[in-house]
């Protein structure tokens, strides 16, 4: 079965939409207090409700506990926004519940008991939300979730409590980036609750102009609501990217045709990148393939491959670990390669 | 340019201090800073990560540090969840909690915080199916408290109502309970 990011090449602005839950079994001590004893028995339990998730969502499911996984697994799952850095850093007993296509995994242990995450796609946050809660539903019915009418589902950060639900759009914008409107953007979109990060770096930088959109508060409104006021701020951002793509294309066509071949060129030729440069390489590549500047006999998902070149699922394709230049390498073997048979249209 | 007072960590602040017209001038670090100086970065993300849970103990810390300052006035025992033994000051450090019982345990004090993060303090969105009919208030499904645990509650509410002779009666009490409590451990 392919995965969800396997399905069609990727979307040109809204690369995929997420919903996270935080849910907490009412019987346990949230992860921070809880004992081992109990952690194992919580694993157990939600590895036993397998089955029964295949059956509702009518695919595979695995299951593994994350201690028992190599660097290379932990980190690789990592960079596919599967797992965080908080749960590979646990020394209790942890576990990930992951549905075949990807679409859905289950972090169990981690700040919360439960994190449902769902991914789908394009701009379809009512699509992840709509499988989120289906298998919320089914994990509910499995196990008794800490719930109270005032403050709804019970979190170990208050900060999530109430729906315990983030809503994110993962949008490629270089044109707002290199217009430098992030920043205000960022400013103006927080009056209404939603907020605007950097996927890799703190704060409103980012690599391969990459950013997350989701929204801040999780208590007092509705999960329709979230979501609702999300699409809304998220079609003004994707307008004004257009728009700034628009503004780009007449002053600056030239210099961005350059730029465009030149990453072209390198990603092709190059005999050594780094993961930062590839990065950045492929945007610049993805934005002039997007505006119409580039254009290729096949189809290439280059947010896949922005993926792929990171240093764990790089060392994951080749099959063994190797050391930084090692990688830097391998990295401009594979890129080279995936650019030859992508098949460059000359015009 | 290294801190002036631990000689390891890069200053970033230049302090200077004025006593008596006699000037004094260090380069420190943000943490000897903290420790040797009336300055203090009004920041959650001095030393970490962006995190809501930083962020939160950030929200938290003014009106904290006035209960703090108004229960230690009193005299009162450090306010902790008879659930899962988290003290108000473990919570303050890290903004998580321990319990779904420490949202009874504490929940009042944190209500205008809550609001502050949320812009509101009432959940209207999805229900667990089991909770369509009337429930159970969570108290009730929590292990039974002791004397102590119990005395403690009241106190808390005490506070809260700014009744400050039940809650000296009941500070006593609770002494006297834990005083119990040991000597038959």
């Amino acid at each position: 079965m392919s995965k969800w990011y396997e399905k069609q090449g990727e979307e040109e602005i809204v690369i995929s939409s997420r919903v996270r839950l935080a849910r907490n079994v009412a019987e346990y001590h949230f992860p921070g207090k809880m004992k081992e004893k109990e952690c194992a028995e919580l694993v157990r339990r939600v590895r036993e409700c397998v089955p029964g998730l295949e059956q509702k969502e009518g695919l595979k499911y695995y299951s593994c506990s994350i201690n028992k996984l190599t660097e290379t697994e932990k980190l690789s799952l990592k960079e596919w926004y599967i797992i965080s850095d908080l749960i590979i850093g646990k020394e209790q007993e942890t576990a990930l519940v992951l549905a075949e296509d990807e679409g859905i995994s289950i972090m169990v242990n981690e700040e919360e008991h439960l994190r449902i995450q769902s991914v789908a796609p394009g701009a379809d946050i009512d699509g992840a939300y709509y499988r989120a809660d289906r298998v919320d539903n089914y994990l509910e019915e499995q196990l008794s979730y800490a719930f109270d009418e005032r403050y709804g589902y019970l979190t170990t950060s208050p900060a999530n409590a109430g729906t315990g639900m983030r809503a994110s759009f993962l949008v490629f914008l270089p044109a707002l980036t290199m217009a430098g409107k992030i920043q205000k953007l960022a400013d103006e979109v927080a009056r209404y609750g939603i907020l605007i990060r950097g996927i890799s770096e703190e704060g409103t930088k980012t690599q391969g102009f990459l950013y997350r959109i989701s929204n801040q508060k999780t208590l007092g409104t509705t999960e329709r609501e979230i979501l609702d006021n999300l699409k809304l701020i998220l079609n003004q951002i994707v307008q004004q990217e257009q728009k700034y793509r628009e503004h780009l294309g007449n002053v600056s066509a030239a210099e961005i045709m350059d730029k465009v071949y030149r990453s072209y060129g390198v990603l092709r030729h190059a005999k050594r990148m780094t993961k930062e440069d590839a990065t950045l390489l492929l945007a610049q590549l993805k934005f002039g393939r997007d505006m119409g500047l580039i254009s290729f006999a096949k189809e290439m998902n280059l947010y896949e491959l922005m993926i792929r070149i990171q240093p764990a699922n790089l060392q994951k394709l080749c099959g063994r670990s190797m050391d930084a230049g090692e990688r830097a390498a391998k990295r401009a073997e594979y890129l080279n390669r995936r650019m030859w048979e992508a098949g460059l249209r000359e015009e | 340019m290294i801190c002036g007072i631990c000689k390891v960590r890069e200053a970033r602040i230049f302090y200077t201090e004025i006593i008596n017209g006699e000037k004094n001038e260090q380069y420190l670090c943000e943490e000897c800073a903290a420790k040797n100086t009336h300055f203090r970065i009004k920041t959650p993300f001095a030393d970490q990560e962006l995190s809501l849970g930083g962020l939160l103990s950030g929200l938290l810390e003014e009106t904290l540090e006035k209960q703090k300052n108004e229960q230690e006035s009193e005299g009162t025992a450090v306010l902790a969840c008879p659930h899962c033994g988290l003290t108000y000051g473990e919570f303050r450090q890290k903004g998580q909690f321990g319990c779904a019982g420490c949202y009874q345990s504490f929940g009042k004090r944190l209500e205008r915080s809550i609001k502050k993060i949320h812009g509101a303090d009432l959940h209207t969105g999805k229900q667990p199916k089991h909770m369509d009919g009337p429930r159970e208030p969570v108290k009730e499904e929590l292990p039974e408290l002791s004397e102590a645990e119990r005395l403690s509650m009241r106190l808390q509410q005490a506070l809260e109502q700014e009744d400050y002779e039940t809650a000296a009666v009941l500070r006593d009490r609770i002494r006297e309970c834990r005083a119990k409590e040991a000597a038959h451990e």
